[in-house]
């Protein structure tokens, strides 16, 4: 039997400013019995699309930018530089963020921070945190950034836009760029060409259909035929599968091997992930045959041996070569049974 | 305690099907082969344990026989043969 459980409810905390729980996960656990249970973590899925498809990403997410970049440059994630300005440790974090270096067709450097949250959590800090790293940055880097913040989460009315301060005439307000994906319009993205926007579908989806798995199922199925229908480039059919599939988990597995199929019977050479996964499982797969095929004959010869000498065998051989799992064993035995002038005499190696 | 948790951010559901159809087919596909060899390799166990020695031409000609009921009727044919030549014999026909 197969469950799925939030391990916490994604809706918005009403706790207040900051407070929550610092444990709080970002993943939906599915139970299988006495099988591990599986966890999917939405950061990673997150993460890992905005990195495979980050030009497609800007231009969804800021046209006006995309245009002025020279995407013939390298990309450069700076994982180390977030990592020294980053305001939370690791473990408190409850979101997930990229920065990244661009070239501009002028020829100069810009840096792009991503902030994407996944919690619907009514956080009165983000917005600090959104300027904590503005200034970071900028004082210890020297570089121009736009901010960026994607929030993900199931709340139809947060989206804090800016941070204020006010100090006895002294005043700052910094203002940054969001984009919030339940409030986007499910026809656009449908009709868009680029990979991302079918990013944000999921993930609205997947919003939609959190506790209706008949939902989510179809959904799902819609998705993946939309996806091969989009004429993608092999890499970015991965990245977008990977994250559909993720984000679009179904508790029961009956349902998604209904997808794959569909998927394997159409279009098998435009997922080359899945062949991919096929082909490496089916290497190991025929090592292992080899070996069960090899022991298998080898008890089959002892028999077959057995049989043409004596015509007979009787049932406790059978029985206790069913047991024999080294093959040189049964090589052995072989030799013996060809060697044995009677099943007395072979009987009586055997026992040895 | 605690329970077993595999953390999948790299491994999803469809990924987990295909892996599970190739280690199905592989699985299929290498028994026959590994009983393939075997069957080959068990043949001229029992011509070396019957005979002593095995003809070189004998051991070509194994190399080529792809099905394992010809080789398991061969290996039948072994045991029965009182000497090589009664074997060689068989074999021909």
């Amino acid at each position: 039997l197969v469950r799925g459980t939030f391990r916490k409810s994604p809706l918005p905390s009403l706790e207040g400013p900051g407070v929550g729980d610092q444990n709080l996960k970002k993943s939906l656990v599915i139970r299988r019995g006495n099988m591990p249970d599986i966890e999917i973590s939405y950061d990673e899925l997150w993460k890992d699309a905005v990195e495979k498809l980050f030009p497609h990403f800007i231009k969804l997410i800021a046209p006006d930018f995309y245009p002025d970049v020279d995407w013939a440059k390298p990309i450069i994630f700076l994982d180390d530089e977030l990592r020294q300005i980053s305001p939370d440790s690791e473990e408190t974090k409850r979101y997930v963020d990229r920065l990244v270096r661009v070239w501009m067709l002028d020829g100069e450097e810009k840096w792009v921070l991503i902030h994407i949250e996944i919690q619907g959590y009514r956080d009165l800090e983000f917005s600090k945190r959104m300027f904590i790293y503005f200034y970071r940055i900028y004082d210890k880097f020297k570089k121009d950034i736009l901010s960026l913040a994607v929030f993900a989460d199931s709340s139809k009315r947060y989206k804090p836009d800016r941070f204020s301060y006010k100090f006895y005439g002294c005043e700052l307000s910094f203002r940054y760029r969001t984009y919030k994906v339940i409030k986007q319009d499910d026809e656009g993205l449908k009709k868009s060409d680029n990979p991302f926007a079918l990013v944000v579908l999921a993930a609205k989806k997947s919003l939609e259909s959190r506790r209706d798995e008949e939902k989510r199922f179809k959904f799902k199925r819609e998705l993946v035929i939309l996806m091969l229908e989009k004429g993608y480039s092999r890499d970015e059919i991965l990245a977008v599968f990977r994250f559909l599939d993720g984000v679009l988990v179904l508790t029961d597995l009956e349902k998604e091997k209904i997808i794959y199929n569909d998927l394997r019977s159409k279009e098998v050479e435009k997922v080359p992930y899945i062949t991919n996964f096929e082909r490496l499982a089916i290497e190991k797969g025929l090592k292992q045959g080899e070996q069960i095929g090899m022991l298998r004959e080898a008890r089959e010869s002892v028999l077959d041996t057995l049989e043409e000498k004596f015509s007979m065998i009787p049932e406790e051989i059978q029985g206790r070569l069913q047991k024999i799992e080294e093959r040189e064993v049964l090589r052995q035995l072989r030799r013996q049974a060809i060697r044995a002038s009677s099943l007395e005499e072979f009987l009586k190696l055997m026992q040895r | 305690l605690f329970k077993e948790v595999e953390k999948v951010p790299y491994i999803t559901n469809f990924e987990r099907l295909a892996i599970e159809e190739g280690m199905k087919k592989g699985l299929q596909q290498g028994e026959q082969i590994g009983m393939l060899r075997s069957a080959r390799e068990l043949l001229l166990d029992a011509l070396e344990e019957k005979f002593s020695v095995i003809p070189k031409e004998i051991q070509g000609k194994l190399q080529e026989i792809e099905e394992r009921e010809v080789l398991r009727q061969l290996h039948r044919q072994v045991i029965r043969a009182s000497s090589l030549e009664e074997f060689l014999k068989s074999m021909q026909n």
